[in-house]
């Protein structure tokens, strides 16, 4: 092999590898941060669609749970990363809990946690709290169309 | 020099600049992921213990997720759909399983039940009515654990369907939101 040979086939070796593994590198990183980016953002999806199907399709005992699970989780989140839309869902997660004690006979437990989900609502509305009827029409229409 | 000879060292020369692109294509990625799981394991060592088992079900609802994610990117070929969801129903089992996963155990329970419903609707299609019926039965097992009034085929259908339209839906909103 010349000397010539031995240059341009090294420097071929070398510009392929910094090349590649820079490629590499760039490519992998941004794939794990949009990774990262998307299941973040769907992450608590995970634990609002199992709370909901919960809530409407198991019994008061297993529902419970469910949702107060999610509503504690929510409120966890907050204390980390604040939302406004966390917010609504967190409102929306106790609705439905009251809802669920007062169809359980339970109107105390159902009244707290009504002005929970008032509380929550109102972070973003001014401060001004909806009345117990309005929190329940907007769960209601959520829920007939299949949103959580 | 030879016109010839400079037409095979240039081809030498871009096989091996090929040959050494890959091989560092292949290091780079995996110094990436080494770096990627090295920055989670310092988020997690630098929580408080309060956040600790926050983050924890936060990384568990995210393989979940990808998980999920997985099987609706395949949901056009149905042989790559059923490999992905005999490898989901596989990992979830494995994730109900681990240690420490009360918190979030029913959750993981409701996607494995969803996850052989699917896997029911796959199989029916294919012919495989028996193997359908296995996984519909488990999927009932699962859903009657978690409580639910109505655990009968048609209702553990539409809600898997609808769990599949909303999942493609949330996809979008995600990229949306970025």
């Amino acid at each position: 092999m010349t000397r010539a040979a031995k240059i341009t086939y090294s420097i071929a070796i070398l510009l392929g590898l910094i090349a590649g593994a820079t490629t590499g590198y760039e490519w992998t990183s941004v794939s794990l941060e949009f990774y990262d980016s998307i299941t973040t953002y769907l992450a608590p999806a995970t634990l609002a669609d199992y709370s909901y199907l919960q809530y409407k399709h198991a019994d008061v005992e297993h529902a419970r749970p469910a949702l107060q699970n999610y509503a504690n989780f929510l409120e966890e989140m907050e204390k980390i990363h604040s939302d406004w839309s966390q917010r609504k869902h967190l409102s929306f997660a106790y609705a439905r809990l009251a809802m669920l004690e007062e169809a359980a006979n339970d109107p105390q437990r159902s009244s707290i946690l009504m002005a929970k989900a008032r509380y929550w609502y109102a972070l973003d509305s001014g401060g001004k709290e909806p009345s117990d009827s309005d929190m329940k029409k907007a769960v209601k229409i959520l829920d007939e169309n299949g949103l959580h | 020099m030879k016109k010839g000879h400079i037409g095979v060292w240039f081809s030498v020369a871009l096989a091996i600049f090929g040959l050494c692109a890959w091989a560092g294509f292949s290091v780079g990625s995996k110094y990436a992921g080494y770096r990627h799981r090295q920055k989670q394991i310092d988020v997690e060592k630098s929580s408080s213990p309060e956040r600790a088992p926050l983050e924890s079900d936060l990384s568990q609802f995210k393989s979940m997720e990808f998980l999920k994610v997985l099987v609706r990117t395949t949901q056009t070929n149905s042989r790559a759909q059923k490999e992905y969801l005999h490898f989901e129903i596989t990992m979830l089992e494995k994730q109900a399983r681990q240690p420490g996963m009360e918190r979030i155990k029913n959750a993981i329970e409701l996607n494995l039940g969803l996850a052989y419903v699917e896997e029911a609707i796959a199989e029916e299609q294919d012919g495989n009515k028996e193997h359908a019926r296995l996984d519909m039965s488990s999927a009932q097992a699962i859903f009657s654990s978690l409580g639910w009034k109505d655990c009968s085929e048609e209702t553990l259908r539409a809600v898997a369907r609808s769990d599949l339209n909303l999942s493609v839906e949330k996809v979008a909103e995600g990229n949306a939101a970025k």
